[in-house]
């Protein structure tokens, strides 16, 4: 979302040069920088479409699976950063949903944290929509794994 | 002698700017490369991956074209 707006906010820059330049430097428009001013344009284009493609791609890339036996984090950081992180249900010991700020509380997107059990790294879902609807959902599973006959000889003995 | 006292260095922005140009680009097309490579390799639908992949190389193909056209046109 975030990348989303400061790629919004590039956007306007390009309108702003469109609509001001003629305005405040005419001279720009004539001949021998014309070239320039359209090179220069077009270079920025290009990056930004490169931007759009990129934020697209990460947030594509990034998915979180929930099943009844476990949740699987793939985690598309950046480029060439790539994780997958499975987390069986019996090993939930909290799960906490989280919403801050303006733009969060408006468009309903937020962190789900999921607390492990020992030493494990907790599962952190980061800006995902309905984190309060996610949050419940895990919980639910949770209880119904519980309910279920061979879960108690899954759960490992401390 | 003579050419080093008839030098303009104006002469020499265009071939500079075209540099830079292609540099830009360069940079852009290795981006652009990983980023299709990520999105094939990871994606759950290789189709999609596929037609946003080549949807983005035309337009980036045209864009790159239209570039290079006005570079020829610098003096």
């Amino acid at each position: 979302m975030m990348r989303l707006l400061v790629w919004f906010l590039f956007v306007i820059v390009l309108f702003a040069a469109d609509r001001y330049i003629p305005v405040y430097a005419p001279g720009l428009l004539a001949d021998p920088y014309l070239p320039y001013l359209q090179l220069f344009k077009n270079i920025y284009t290009i990056f930004m479409i490169l931007g759009l493609f990129m934020i697209w791609a990460l947030y594509y890339l990034n998915i979180q699976i929930i099943t009844n036996q476990r949740i699987v984090d793939i985690d598309q950081e950046s480029l060439f950063k790539h994780r997958v992180s499975e987390l069986d249900l019996v090993k939930i010991e909290d799960v906490t949903s989280e919403t801050v700020g303006f733009f969060s509380t408006v468009f309903s997107f937020g962190n789900v944290y999921v607390q492990t059990a020992g030493t494990t790294e907790h599962f952190v879902f980061y800006n995902i929509p309905h984190p309060d609807k996610v949050e419940k959902l895990i919980l639910d599973l949770y209880e119904q794994y519980h309910k279920l006959p061979n879960a108690a000889a899954a759960a490992p003995q401390e | 002698m003579d050419q080093f006292q008839n030098f303009n260095p104006t002469s020499v922005i265009p071939a500079v700017v075209g540099l830079i140009y292609y540099v830009l680009a360069a940079g852009a097309a290795f981006f652009s490369l990983s980023t299709m490579y990520s999105l094939i390799k990871y994606s759950k639908s290789r189709g999609l991956a596929f037609g946003v992949s080549l949807a983005y190389l035309v337009v980036w193909g045209a864009l790159f074209k239209a570039g290079v056209d006005i570079l020829m046109t610098l003096k």
